[in-house]
């Protein structure tokens, strides 16, 4: 790697170590070689290695047991599996939380908490470009981690493209997936992100205290022949979750993919 | 009635739309009149009103509820070089030079002790005559680049705005990662907070062409908007 040919020698060593913590060959809660063994074994001298074991220590991935020796910290598995990163790779594909969530092996459930056709309600016919006459699918979910709500999701489908969504299991099926078996799963995707405190019906349902931050993200999803097929609300912890988002475009003129 | 949206969540919905229609300019109408539009007691127009209070869709200013302008995303309007309605005004906390240390020789891919220019701002927005802080801004980018951008107009221009006079149609990639995060004592007095505040903290990684830019911006959590709709 081109930076590790920069690198002085200690960050090098850090380097070397935390790849064997990671990848379990430094197995959690087991013994490292020692200072002067390591010293050895790549022919540095041992101020180098302490200085990489320190940096480590820092970073919370080894301590040290006084007269023993160095140890690699045993990961609390409750917090592995609370504590995540959302990444979108870009904006526009966005493959949603289900899917997000699923390719980092991370298990959740959806509880549905409502269900209905909605009739001229000028406000989301508005947002889903529908003239008054025509009626909103609306699904309200709950995604959880184990017991542990982490997100709000209130979506808003056009009912005309997607006769029979009453019918379908939202537990179980993902609504992406069920948008694309109706032939109009999003493909555009604009959204913007706000943080608001929690309100009592949010926190209630977040298991949060009112006047926690969330994240308060609203998407508008368009098909592949430029339909509004989503307008979707939803609040996201924040305690435990970051957005991640990689995006691209030319300075000072517009994002491109 | 619906069910799974409650009344006053979708009267909270109707204002919205009632004032995106521009059929409510500047404030909507009081309490009262409202119970009596949508035949309602009070209580659910509180409610109703406290929805939006809490987006900032409105603001309550001694008896009357006044319709903010929409929130914008600056860092976003700024790097496309598009124009926000509002002005904003940068008060510079940190202007120096520095050798790259570990951390920050990993991030910009640059060896150790490399000549970094480190730009910390404040920014405020000034809108009817009233000012708002938004953030407390770190751009981290190599002093060759940072040489050909003319930061003496620093005051009145994000870092963003001084590059893209300089490097207007390079393409650009940006890796952001949001989290929200309590601020140092320092920052906080910096951003008129109280100590222990929490913020929305966008930390990017830039990349220009083979230069990078480390940029981390501290957002007061209400004031912030990002990513905004541009379909």
């Amino acid at each position: 790697m081109n930076d590790l040919f920069h690198a002085p020698l200690y960050i090098q060593i850090e380097n070397l170590l935390e790849k064997k913590i990671l990848s379990k060959e430094f197995l959690p809660g087991s013994k490292i070689p020692s200072e002067r063994d390591l010293a050895i074994q790549y022919g540095v001298n041992r101020m180098t290695v302490k200085k990489a074991i320190d940096a480590l220590r820092e970073k919370g991935l080894l301590y040290r047991k006084q007269g023993s020796g160095t140890y690699v910290t045993s990961s609390n598995v409750d917090k592995e599996n609370v504590y995540f990163n959302l990444s979108f790779t870009d904006k526009n594909s966005n493959s949603g939380i289900s899917e997000l969530l699923t390719k980092n092996g991370i298990h959740f459930s959806n509880e549905v908490i409502g269900k209905e056709i909605i009739s001229s309600n000028a406000f989301l016919n508005d947002k889903l470009e529908q003239t008054n006459n025509d009626q909103v699918f609306a699904l309200h979910r709950i995604r959880q981690i184990e017991d542990n709500p982490f997100a709000i999701e209130y979506n808003y489908l056009p009912a005309a493209l997607f006769s029979g969504a009453l019918d379908v299991d939202f537990k179980n099926v993902s609504l992406y997936d069920y948008m694309d078996s109706k032939k109009h799963r999003p493909v555009h995707i604009s959204q913007f992100i706000q943080v608001v405190p929690a309100l009592k019906k949010e926190a209630r349902l977040l298991k949060t205290d009112e006047g926690s931050l969330l994240y308060y993200i609203v998407y508008l999803g368009y098909d592949e022949q430029n339909n509004a097929v989503e307008y979707t609300e939803s609040y996201l912890v924040s305690d435990e979750l970051h957005l991640q988002f990689t995006l691209g475009g030319i300075l000072g003129d517009k994002e491109t993919y | 009635m619906f069910n799974i949206i409650n009344k006053s969540e979708l009267i909270a919905k109707d204002i919205e739309f009632q004032i995106s229609q521009k059929k409510y300019v500047n404030s909507i109408p009081s309490e009262r009149k409202l119970a009596e539009q949508y035949s309602v007691s009070r209580n659910t127009i509180r409610e109703a009103l406290d929805i939006l209070l809490n987006k900032r869709v409105i603001s309550l200013n001694s008896n009357s509820y006044e319709i903010n302008s929409p929130k914008e995303d600056y860092d976003w309007l700024d790097i496309f070089g598009k124009q926000s309605v509002c002005k904003v005004h940068n008060s510079i906390v940190k202007n120096t030079c520095l050798e790259a240390n570990k951390k920050i020789a990993q991030k910009l891919k640059v060896p150790l002790a490399t000549k970094i220019r480190l730009l910390v701002y404040k920014r405020t927005i000034i809108e009817n005559n009233s000012s708002r802080v938004l953030s407390l801004d770190y751009v981290y980018v190599p002093e060759k680049l940072a040489k050909s951008v003319d930061l003496k107009k620093l005051n009145n221009s994000s870092f963003w705005q001084l590059l893209l006079q300089e490097k207007k149609g390079k393409n650009l990639k940006e890796y952001q990662n949001l989290s929200i995060d309590f601020i140092t004592d320092e920052e906080a007095a910096i951003l008129e907070l109280p100590t222990h505040s929490k913020v929305l903290e966008r930390t990017s990684l830039f990349y220009i062409e083979d230069t990078h830019i480390y940029f981390i911006s501290k957002k007061i959590p209400e004031n912030s908007l990002l990513m905004q709709i541009d379909r």
